[in-house]
């Protein structure tokens, strides 16, 4: 293959993130037509759903046309769809103010947290993985492996309980709830401490499922003839297995790890709850327990927006890594 | 064979080579697989003790003794010890198998049917009928699962048949693309054209010639997945979606056993452990599996 020049290979980068941008508007599409039905399509109408069971005919049809429930169902989603676009997302019942107001900060505690989880299950994920991967069959890599199968196994709101009982109830090192000390919140140390758990709790499938894959993966690229060159010339092993090995399971690896954000998004909720963290997941119990369902929408669509965009950056950086990739 | 020996025909020169079943091979490299037998008898025996709950259940798991509360594990009589209202945490964890076991293995197998339909009928159209299925599937794969699930759980209400539901769907997306990609492997083969050339119906090669040519990829994919599912589908009893108190069920003993976490840990560790070894076997047997039913795999060793 013949290098192509700098300005070209800008080029075909360009032209494939726009390609893949294209391809991800309908799925955003269809996501926002899916969590508009959601709501509508489901038994029971919406303003029942919301006044609960028993509640005064005249009340329920007076909730109806506040709510545009008495117009046809393609114009209702033009407007929630034109509504939701320019960031107006409804009134929230539970609270009594707009959803956006309700939302924003609960979305950037989320990210933080999802955040620390991926960076710890990365990490560890790749650490294991590469370990395990280099030494196959070996009492390490059995041990590794075989724990990973059983990590994968445990449910994590259990996990969550065990924890907390464990260093928060028993051992009184760490806070069990909360983002931030009440008495004396103090940065980035305390959000750390208070982090510390719910992420152990969402990282540990997704550091077993890494690091399986990833294990896998050294274990393909390092069978490679450029291994045994690199190791004839005399390079020191550690040098083989990072700038050989993993470099070319980089977009593998990346692949891999991208794989388990919506895991990370989903696991975040149960964490999210059993340690009280102020984010999406446990506003989203909390909204389901207090029927409020225009914050139930906004979740749902904001954590798949979430979720496709992560996907979407997973594949334009291994397509970085991997240039194959933008010519398939 | 020398001539004349016997008469005309020898019937041993034309019967086939002997060629084992399916079955037998599947089950002759699943046995390779030391951890996966493990986890079978062990799946076994829970369920067998699942199954005769009346029998082997030392107490009845909803009759609660307040006196003898959160008694802990070794407790006389009660080995498990007892849960915030006094009821026996073996007994309940017995009958627990019950409601958990089956509600996480329905929706997978429902799943498994369902999106092999699908993805025949969008594999062996294609087109529009079949670009249209996909697209759909893409979107629902656009939902992170357990959001999807909770959200639509929460919307159907309390019971069982709002869990099987919402698992089922949140299930179509990632298997109907498991079978649309199996399927699609068979579409194009000689085997195929050969069926609609002697007039074969639409319906008769997509589930006599292409669904058991393809079906192999969709069970392996189906049983890594019923493991999660038992976590998931406790986790969705957990969070009180579905199932309700006071039914005996692990994920709502777990939810319980949050409550007296402090004072007695026992009661939510029990179940939980319960849920970790079923879902082990589950994902030992899938993998087992996944060894044993891969010919490019089962063929080396």
């Amino acid at each position: 293959m013949c290098r192509a020049a700098p300005a070209a290979r800008g080029l075909e980068l360009a032209r494939f993130v726009f390609r893949r941008f294209l391809f991800t508007l309908p799925v955003l599409w269809g996501v926002t037509v899916v969590v508009f039905l959601l709501v509508r399509i489901l038994p029971g109408d919406i303003a029942n759903y919301i006044l609960g069971s028993g509640a005064d005919p005249a009340e329920i049809a007076a909730l109806r046309s506040e709510l545009g429930l008495d117009r046809p169902w393609h114009e209702q989603y033009v407007v929630w769809a034109g509504n939701t676009a320019t960031g107006n997302f409804g009134y929230s019942n539970q609270y009594r103010r707009p959803v956006s107001t309700v939302i924003w900060p609960k979305f950037r505690n989320t990210l933080i947290l999802a955040f620390g989880s991926f960076v710890l299950s990365t990490a560890v994920g790749v650490a294991v993985g590469v370990y395990a991967g280099t030494r196959p069959n070996s009492f390490g890599d059995r041990s590794l492996t075989t724990l990973s199968i059983v990590a994968a196994s445990v449910p994590g709101y259990w996990l969550g309980l065990m924890l907390m009982f464990l260093f928060a109830l028993r051992l009184g090192w760490l806070p069990s709830t909360g983002m931030y000390d009440a008495r004396e919140p103090g940065g980035i140390i305390d959000l750390l401490k208070h982090m510390a758990l719910p992420a152990i709790t969402i990282a540990a499938v997704p550091t077993a499922v890494i690091s399986r894959l990833v294990r896998s993966a050294m274990i393909e690229v390092m069978q490679h003839d450029y291994i045994r060159t690199a190791r004839a010339k005399g390079l020191q092993e550690r040098l083989v297995i990072l700038r050989h090995g993993l470099r070319n399971a980089a977009p593998t690896t990346i692949g891999i790890v991208t794989l388990q954000l919506g895991f990370l998004l989903g696991g975040s909720i149960f964490a999210e709850i059993i340690f009280s963290w102020p984010g999406m997941g446990s506003q989203l119990y909390s909204s389901i327990g207090a029927r409020d369902a225009a914050v139930i929408q906004i979740i749902t669509l904001m954590t798949a927006v979430t979720f496709i965009a992560a996907n979407f950056i997973a594949d334009v950086s291994q397509s970085i890594l991997d240039p194959r990739i933008r010519l398939a | 064979m020398a001539a004349g020996e016997r008469s005309v025909i020898d019937a041993t020169r034309f019967a086939r080579p002997r060629v084992d079943s399916w079955w037998v091979v599947t089950f002759r490299a699943y046995r390779k697989d030391r951890f996966a037998v493990i986890a079978a008898v062990v799946l076994l025996v829970i369920i067998v003790l699942v199954a005769a709950a009346p029998i082997v259940s030392p107490f009845d798991p909803y009759e609660a003794d307040p006196s003898i509360r959160i008694m802990g594990l070794g407790t006389q009589g009660h080995w498990l010890g007892l849960d915030g209202q006094g009821r026996d945490v073996l007994s309940r964890v017995i009958w627990g198998g019950r409601v958990s076991l089956p509600l996480a293995v329905a929706p997978v197998m429902i799943a498994m049917v369902l999106s092999m339909s699908l993805a025949l009928v969008a594999g062996y159209y294609g087109g529009i009928i079949g670009n249209v299925l996909m697209r759909v599937i893409d979107v629902l794969f656009a939902f992170p699962t357990v959001v999807l699930a909770i959200v639509i759980a929460a919307f159907l209400g309390n019971g069982y048949a709002s869990v099987l539901v919402a698992v089922t769907i949140v299930l179509l997306a990632p298997m109907t693309r498991v079978a649309y990609i199996a399927v699609r492997e068979q579409t194009g083969q000689d085997f195929v054209d050969a069926a609609r050339a002697v007039g074969a119906s639409p319906f008769r090669i997509m589930f006599v010639h292409l669904a058991p040519n393809s079906f192999p990829s969709v069970l392996v994919y189906s049983s890594t997945l019923v493991g999660l599912m038992v976590v998931f589908v406790a986790g969705l009893s957990f969070l009180g979606l579905g199932l309700q108190p006071p039914t005996a069920d692990w994920g709502l003993m777990v939810s319980e056993g949050r409550q007296v976490l402090g004072v007695a840990p026992h009661v939510a560790t029990v179940p939980g452990i319960a849920i970790g070894i079923a879902a082990l076997c589950f994902n030992l047997i899938g993998d087992g599996l996944r060894y044993a039913l891969d010919p490019r795999v089962r063929n080396i060793a």
